[in-house]
């Protein structure tokens, strides 16, 4: 499955940049994670939970951040297990300036096993743009509000 | 003729069925009775380096929890198969695998609980440490350089290669061919999906050492042997009883030995409780035996004046990740030995390489290896047609074989018992009214509308099959039937077939054939399947054999019956045997010309019984059984005409009118006979227009749920014109010729036979199935629409 999103934000980009190198807010950003723990430096433990109507998967995961360019963006990879299947992916964050806003895409693609492969595979992608968007009105209301500035 | 046979009597069966009576597998409950669930490999290929069950075991309401090792160290033997080709690499299958899974689906771990819902709840408390492999998937993909190993000993991925034909006629007629027409075919794999999800129960009675089995199976005989000789030793076959109950369809899924099988008695001894489990449907879809799924190279010799002079296939079978019970035979001996269809082809060359990828196993599926040879013959046949501007009827009966040359030798290895090709595709058209037909589409097409005729003819081998031939071809058992008839002393009786019903109607059709040849009122017969404590043995239902084997085996039990009536009534009557007359009609005997002093049926059973007066040497009672082996195959044939019309906007096909014609020989209920067509047209009209299995690279299955697989539906369907043409099998005293695949072989490549006419204007000449109006679309708009 294949993601593709792109935000514009209207915050300027070294303070977006920040934040997106935050857990929480990563944890935020991130299609399905619950919650994300530094475990050492652009290493990270994640719990991720993919639901699509009935069908859940739930896997701890590894999240680790690579490829590190400030402001401009990073790649991350993913690897789950969990009892229903594993989950793995990888993708790029990419931040632009434009017009005095931050431009945030997100490109990532990933492969999951187990019952979310038969049954919901053709319903993820439409399931992790949903959650991604929701992800990101949450990310900028707060932004708005200051907490992670 | 008798009151019955040919008769539309009504299914005794249906009562129960529609009342929602039935007795299946799922509705058993037994006191004390405790659940089973299985853990389904979520990786196509991995190796299991541990297994933790320890948070299961502790969970409230579990009994126990079982690995593939318990189960091995409890003495239960490998997977076996039963149909081997010669060099048949055969890889290792245990009912629980211990050490790798090589398939979406692959079980590896058993709960034992309370109840349904706790043994469920625990599967997901087992901790699998698994090491993800690269899996393979693919038919011919499969065998290529570098490609992951499926079993590490079975190289390139190859089970076995089988071969059959007249290599040096077939290379002859391609030399001397005017035409040569090549297709590359891909026949997709296919998910049987039978209404009733499978099911097992056990019951271990300590006491007795008697093990009971019920399960969904279209042959629980060759199950108790399976089990009690092969995979579970330790319930010796006189101590072990599979039920086979009422079965909600099994398009051959259900014929095969499968693991749970094992598991629910191995299991049931060891926690001293009855158990069961039922498949949800999301394990139908991963864990019963799939169908189809080839890879064919295929071409067609054929001279300037429109004679097929060759054929020649080179075709890759995937097996799936371990070889199911009957696999290897059906890409090969099942379906190169059709490839000579309704024609005269004097070169035919098939070869098989049959491969293992990690998917589900692959075996018989309704049709079993004919649809697959009949799809690519008679889409060679259209194509040459077309390649030669011939009308499709014409071409096909210029290669038809005629009737005054049956029994007829074909060069892949089959005598074809009888057949009037020529009378029944005459019956299509008519029925049809192709001339009208092809003239309307004429018009449609000045309109722009696309509108397509497919034909199809085909012919397939039923009534599987004499024991020693399917010996020879690599069955480990016989293929012959048994029937038992029971007279009881006031003239009802119950009748034992080793045949299974599990939607064919043979509680009604064998009590017709019964009552038929005893001369008493149907309603008087009972027919009994499906339990090996009563029924002595049996091999089952599949490969259109039941009335053909079965039927036949009843009415040799049945003649036993009477010529022991014959012989009492003319002590009775004092007269002798050679002029008692046994009246068809009524069962009444009498001495030729003194019918006033006739006995009745009853009355025979009753001094059968009361044994005061037998004939010298005669014993009392009366029940017969016979064991009938058939001395060839039943070859029943078809011809379906079909008009689609594809939407130019959504590339949906709608099909228009479906006129089929069978011929199945004698027919003893035209209404079963009708039903058992009309279902199998459908389900290869699935075949043809929506189902897919489909495998993504890392071997997960995408279409696991009837949200991504899609059945046939009555709204995509038309009404199905049938009818039928009569050409008696000289192979069987009935006359009759399979039924229950012959809907399915001929309506998959007559259906996209109609929509490759339909696409004539946009340079196409073969599209594989599924035809998605997707694919339609893509065709329509790359094609200069």
């Amino acid at each position: 499955m294949k993601l593709e999103r792109e935000y514009c934000i209207d915050q300027p980009i070294d303070l977006v940049w920040d934040s997106i190198l935050n857990p929480d807010l990563l944890a935020e950003i991130l299609p399905g994670c619950k919650s994300l723990t530094a475990l050492s430096d652009n290493h990270y433990k994640a719990e991720i939970e993919i639901k699509v109507g009935p069908v859940k998967g739930a896997y701890t995961s590894e999240l680790t951040i690579s490829d590190i360019r400030p402001p401009s963006g990073y790649h991350f990879e993913v690897r789950g297990i969990g009892t229903k299947g594993h989950m793995s992916g990888g993708g790029d964050i990419a931040l632009t300036e434009k017009d005095g806003l931050t431009v945030l895409s997100f490109c990532a693609e990933g492969n999951v096993s187990g019952i979310l492969a038969r049954v919901g595979q053709r319903l993820i992608e439409a399931a992790g743009k949903k959650l991604m968007d929701q992800g990101f009105n949450n990310f900028q209301e707060k932004m708005a509000e200051g907490a992670y500035a | 003729m008798g009151n019955y046979i040919g008769k539309n009597e009504k299914r005794v069966e249906d009562p129960r069925f529609i009342q929602g009576k039935g007795r299946y597998v799922a509705n058993l409950s037994l006191p004390d009775m405790a659940y089973v669930a299985i853990l389904r490999s979520p990786h196509a290929h991995a190796k299991i380096n541990s297994i933790n069950t320890d948070a299961a075991k502790a969970m409230d309401g579990v009994i126990d929890v079982f690995v593939g090792q318990d189960l091995i160290d409890g003495g239960v033997g490998q997977m076996p198969v039963i149909w081997q080709l010669p060099e048949n690499k055969v890889p290792v299958r245990w009912p629980l695998t211990p050490d790798k899974v090589r398939h979406v689906g692959d079980s590896v771990a058993a709960v034992v609980a309370e109840d349904a819902y706790i043994a469920r709840d625990a599967l997901d408390l087992i901790k699998v440490d698994y090491e993800i492999l690269p899996a393979t998937t693919g038919a011919e993909a499969t065998t290529g350089d570098g490609k992951p190993l499926v079993h590490d000993e079975i190289e390139n991925n190859i089970s076995y290669t089988w071969g059959l034909g007249d290599k040096d006629a077939c290379d002859k007629a391609f030399e001397e061919a005017d035409h040569v027409i090549e297709v590359d075919i891909e026949n997709q794999r296919l998910i049987p999906n039978a209404m009733e999800p499978r099911a097992c129960a056990a019951q271990w009675t300590a006491s007795t050492e008697e093990m009971t089995v019920w399960t969904t199976s279209q042959n629980p005989h060759i199950i108790r042997f399976g089990l009690s000789a092969v995979t579970l030793p330790e319930i010796p076959e006189h101590k072990l009883r599979v039920i086979s109950p009422d079965v909600g369809g099994g398009f051959g899924s259900k014929i095969f030995h499968y693991p749970e099988e094992i598991i629910l008695p191995w299991v049931a001894k060891r926690v001293n409780r009855p158990v069961k489990w039922v498949a949800t449907r999301s394990e139908s879809f991963m864990t019963d035996s799939q169908g189809r799924d080839h890879v064919q190279h295929c071409k067609m010799a054929v001279t300037k004046d429109g004679t097929i002079t060759g054929l020649h296939v080179e075709l890759y079978a995937d097996m799936g990740a371990y070889l199911s019970s009957i696999a290897p035979l059906i890409p090969t001996v099942i379906c190169i030995t059709l490839f000579s269809g309704l024609y005269k082809i004097p070169g035919i060359w098939g070869h098989t390489t049959g491969t293992l990828t990690n998917t589900v196993p692959v075996d018989a599926y309704r049709g079993a290896g004919r649809p697959e040879a009949s799809f690519l013959l008679e889409r060679l046949v259209d194509m040459a047609a077309k390649e030669l501007g011939m009308d499709p009827i014409e071409f096909r009966r210029k290669n038809f074989i005629p009737k005054d040359e049956f029994p007829y030798q074909t060069p892949v290895a089959f005598l074809y018992d009888s057949g009037d090709y020529h009378a029944m595709m005459d019956k299509a058209e008519e029925n049809a009214g192709y001339a009208e037909m092809r003239k309307n589409q004429e018009d449609a097409r000045k309109e722009g509308r696309l509108v397509g005729i497919g034909v199809c003819g085909a012919v397939e081998a039923s009534g599987y099959g004499p024991a020693a031939t399917v010996g020879a071809l690599g069955f480990y058992g016989g293929m012959w039937e048994h029937g038992a008839i029971r007279v009881h002393p006031t003239g009802r009786v119950t009748a034992f077939t080793g045949s299974h019903s599990h939607g064919q109607g043979h509680e009604t059709t064998f009590a017709q054939i019964i009552a038929d040849k005893l001369g008493i009122d149907v309603a008087d017969v009972d027919v009994v399947h499906g339990d090996t404590d009563l029924v002595t043995q049996g091999m089952g239902t599949y490969g259109s054999r039941s009335a053909a084997v079965g039927g036949e085996a009843l009415v040799n039990a049945a003649t036993e019956i009477r010529n022991k009536l014959v012989e009492l009534a003319a002590h009775l009557l004092e007269a002798s045997v050679d002029d008692i007359v046994y009246d068809d009609e009524n069962g009444k005997v009498y001495v030729k010309g003194v019918e006033d002093k006739a006995k009745t049926f009853g009355e025979l059973a009753f001094a059968a019984y009361s044994g005061h007066s037998l004939p010298e040497g005669m014993d009392p009672g009366l029940e017969e059984a016979a064991y009938y082996n058939p001395g060839n195959f039943t070859f029943p044939c078809s011809a379906h005409i079909v008009q689609v019309e594809v939407d130019k906007d959504t590339g949906e096909t709608t099909i228009q009118r479906y006129v089929a014609i069978e011929d199945c020989g004698n027919v003893i209920n035209p209404m079963i006979v009708e039903g058992q067509i009309l279902g199998g047209i459908v389900q290869g009209i699935g075949q043809a227009l929506f189902e897919h299995g489909i495998y993504d690279e890392s071997g997960q299955l995408v279409t696991g749920s009837m949200l991504d697989y899609t059945m046939p539906r009555a709204d995509n369907l038309p009404m199905i014109e049938s009818d039928r043409t009569e050409t008696p099998s000289p192979s069987n005293s009935l006359g009759v010729k399979g039924v229950g695949e012959m809907g399915t072989i001929s309506s998959t490549p007559a259906v996209v036979n109609a929509v490759v006419d339909a696409l004539t204007d946009y340079d196409v000449t073969h599209i594989d199935m599924p035809l998605t109006s997707e694919k339609i679309w893509n065709i329509i708009n790359s094609n200069g629409g």
